[in-house]
């Protein structure tokens, strides 16, 4: 068992820089997570508001100091940005090269293929559903990928008369699986494992076994509760025969289009593997595809290029610099000694504590802002000397699987539910989600903590 | 619960939505066989009839027919009767015609045309420009066939164009928004925070519907025969539509067009041979 340095231990009471600044960005930056938790702003204007406003206080109260040739607002803005901008390249470039694989059709073609395979057999169709999701949003990240799912759900399960709430539900759910499986996967993945200094490949031994275990987790606790409902209402031979005039060539706009993105996507995963190894940034393998995709699909580059999550870059960009202020004020690092008070000096009881902490929180508000307010705080930890990978590799799987217990908890729950609402007009409530998502975070976050502990304990973490 | 948000995901969910509906409701098709016996080329002594000439030339090798070329059918009678005797699935002629030549070029297609499109008992190419044989092996090779909601002769059109697509090249299937498509798209449309992009993904989705059977089986073709088939949906005026999307580059445009001279099909045949540079198919 690991012990940490009992000096940190000690000095978690001690605050060592001044008292105002800490409680004053603190709380501007707990209210900014408040009014995103509740709705009460949109997050990316709430995000800005929040960064404006530390921005403002920590210069009025001296938080940061000109340096030589550097201002004290070049280190509160520009120094912050600077320093995440390389998750800001990934998740422009990955936008524009999703959206553009997204929309040849290749993977809807894949869907249906899948689709039929099934021949519309209820239950074999739910494992599908819940296997194509990890996949596609493996390729895809969830937005992409779970929009693209459920509204194969939506469009299948009406022409198969069947209830849509189990497939919604498993895709859902399964989405914030696959956001495990790569460094691409999802933000939070690929914000972790940027400030983690995560490798691509160690992905594929750490979460992505995590990935299919807690999939398959969510497939048969949701088989089990709606198997009332797994159920044809038409005969065998009809079933089949309306599957079977299912067309995906009838859905394909552009064959060509359809290739080439297959190849492009292919590569700049293989970019992404690589990156390391060429000494490149994942930002710029991300950019070299999107550039590619840009000049080979022959769409207009504007179409795509608006069609990138904006919303998401500013909420980013305010996020970061409210986190950055609050950091420079020592808030966050008097928070991780406390963390380590906490936890007795024990690396597999901060695991869990922190596991425990993240999956809690991720449920009740978006998980972008837990994991980037964890960041600072697990690499103070690791200035004291603690081994960082067990934690971020915590981080990594709590924050993506948190959200499955509430319906706003993930970005893909928000999307299937609105989307299920929108096109059928069939509500899941607070009420049946919770029952649901509850039941299945609780048997994925005891198994979570299980799988990591032994990784820590089996000294397997790279 | 968060609104799914406007601007990000609206748009792509109707437009993921029409993809799959496209292909659940896309009932087995096949697109008829091409099968003439003969092209008749109708000569005016004008400078197109080099085009009209190689045209038919090309035609004829390409559906295996036989080809006639005739001078001196001056009327519209005329060659209605050399159409029918000679038993031709395909007419190439010049537009305008002849005599016609010289008066309101650009505002009519002259009389004789203007006659034979609604008589016809086989498909008409009218050749508008005397264009050189670089740019004529190029149109057969770029093929756009406009596809109008409720027209039953777009599966013949898409027929037309994957025979001539057999030996490779690029098939565009334009499909265009109508009043019906339009209304159709309104009432899905207030289901969803209205928006640019969701009334173009919208508008899609509602056409991708329409056409899910022909396009199903024109890409399924066009995989076996090696041709590049992509389909563009339009709302907006036909003929401007059409030749905005064709641009510089030579296109055989092909129209299941109307022989009612009070249908509105009728008068986008009429209006498309008269705005095209390159060579029309009217079926």
């Amino acid at each position: 068992m690991m012990v940490f340095a009992e000096a940190a231990i000690e000095s978690s009471v001690v605050l060592d820089k001044p008292v105002l600044p800490m409680l004053m960005l603190g709380t501007v930056m707990t209210l900014t997570y408040v009014s995103i938790a509740f709705d009460w702003l949109n997050k990316s204007l709430a995000a800005m508001l929040g960064a404006i406003i530390c921005v403002a206080v920590a210069l009025s109260l001296g938080v940061f100091k000109d340096e030589k040739g550097h201002s004290a607002y070049d280190r509160a803005v520009h120094d912050i940005i600077g320093h995440d901008i390389g998750v800001i390249g990934v998740i422009i470039g990955t936008s524009v090269l999703v959206e553009i694989a997204g929309r040849s059709g290749l993977f809807h073609f894949i869907a249906i293929k899948i689709v039929k395979w099934t021949k519309g057999e209820p239950r074999l169709l739910l494992t599908a559903m819940a296997a194509a999701t990890v996949v596609f949003v493996t390729f895809l990240t969830i937005a992409p990928g779970t929009l693209i799912m459920v509204s194969l759900a939506l469009v299948v399960t009406k022409e198969l008369e069947l209830n849509p709430k189990p497939y919604v539900l498993v895709i859902a759910i399964c989405a914030n699986s696959g956001a495990l499986v790569t460094f691409a996967s999802g933000i939070c993945t690929l914000m972790l494992g940027t400030a983690g200094n995560l490798a691509y490949v160690d992905f594929f031994r750490v979460t992505t076994p995590l990935a299919i275990l807690t999939a398959a987790i969510a497939l048969l606790a949701i088989r089990r509760i709606y198997r009332a409902d797994l159920v044809s209402p038409t005969s065998v031979e009809e079933r089949i025969r309306k599957v079977k005039e299912f067309d995906e060539w009838a859905l394909v706009k552009n064959r060509k289009l359809f290739y080439r993105c297959a190849m492009i996507l292919g590569a700049t995963i293989i970019g992404f593997g690589s990156a390391r190894s060429l000494g490149l940034g994942l930002d710029f393998i991300a950019f070299a595809g999107a550039t590619l995709a840009l000049l080979v699909s022959g769409i207009y580059p504007d179409e795509a290029i608006k069609k990138v999550n904006w919303s998401l870059i500013l909420f980013f960009v305010g996020l970061f610099v409210i986190i950055g202020c609050v950091q420079e004020t020592g808030l966050l690092d008097w928070q991780a000694k406390q963390m380590l008070a906490l936890s007795g000096g024990n690396l597999l009881v901060t695991v869990l504590l922190i596991g425990v902490f993240v999956l809690l929180l991720s449920g009740v508000m978006d998980n972008i802002p837990v994991a980037a307010t964890l960041i600072p705080i697990v690499r103070a930890m690791e200035a004291q000397g603690i081994p960082g990978a067990p934690l971020w590799w915590t981080l990594v799987a709590t924050s993506n699987l948190g959200g499955n217990s509430t319906p706003i908890g993930s970005v893909s729950s928000v999307i299937a539910l609105s989307a299920l609402e929108k096109e059928r007009g069939i509500k899941i409530g607070w009420g049946e989600f919770l029952r649901v998502g509850g039941i299945i975070l609780a048997i994925q976050g005891v198994l979570t903590l299980i799988y990591l502990s032994l990784f820590l304990e089996l000294g397997l973490f790279p | 619960m968060q609104e799914m948000e406007p601007f990000e995901n609206a748009a792509n969910f109707l437009e993921d939505v029409g993809m799959f509906e496209a292909a659940v409701h896309a009932p087995p098709t096949s697109l008829p066989l091409i099968e003439i016996k003969k092209v008749l080329s109708v000569l005016d002594g004008s400078n197109q009839d080099v085009a009209v000439r190689f045209l038919g030339r090309a035609f004829s090798e390409k559906l295996n027919a036989s080809l006639e070329e005739h001078e001196g059918l001056t009327t519209p009678a005329a060659i209605e009767d050399a159409s029918l005797k000679t038993q031709a699935g395909l007419v190439v002629l010049p537009v305008p015609f002849g005599a016609d030549i010289g008066e309101l070029r650009e505002e009519s297609l002259g009389e004789i045309v203007d006659r034979v499109l609604p008589a016809r008992t086989c498909p008409i190419m009218a050749v508008r420009q005397p264009l050189g044989d670089e740019s004529l092996n190029a149109a057969l090779r770029h093929v756009l066939v406009t596809l109008v909601p409720g027209e039953p002769g777009n599966a013949l059109a898409l027929a037309w164009a994957c025979q001539l697509l057999k030996s490779g090249g690029e098939l565009i299937l334009l499909e265009i928004a109508d009043r019906e498509v339009l209304s159709e798209a309104k009432l899905l449309l207030d289901r969803v925070n209205i928006t640019e992009a969701t009334a173009i993904a919208t508008l899609e989705r509602v056409l991708s519907r329409q056409f899910a059977s022909l396009v199903g089986v024109v890409q399924r073709t066009a995989a076996e025969s090696g041709f590049d088939a992509r389909v563009a949906s339009i709302s907006g005026r036909f003929v401007e539509q059409v030749l905005k999307e064709i641009g510089d580059q030579p296109t055989l445009v092909i129209h299941a067009g109307s022989k009612d001279r009070r249908s509105t099909n009728y008068h986008r045949s009429a209006d498309l041979i008269l705005g095209s540079r390159g060579p029309v198919l009217i079926i």
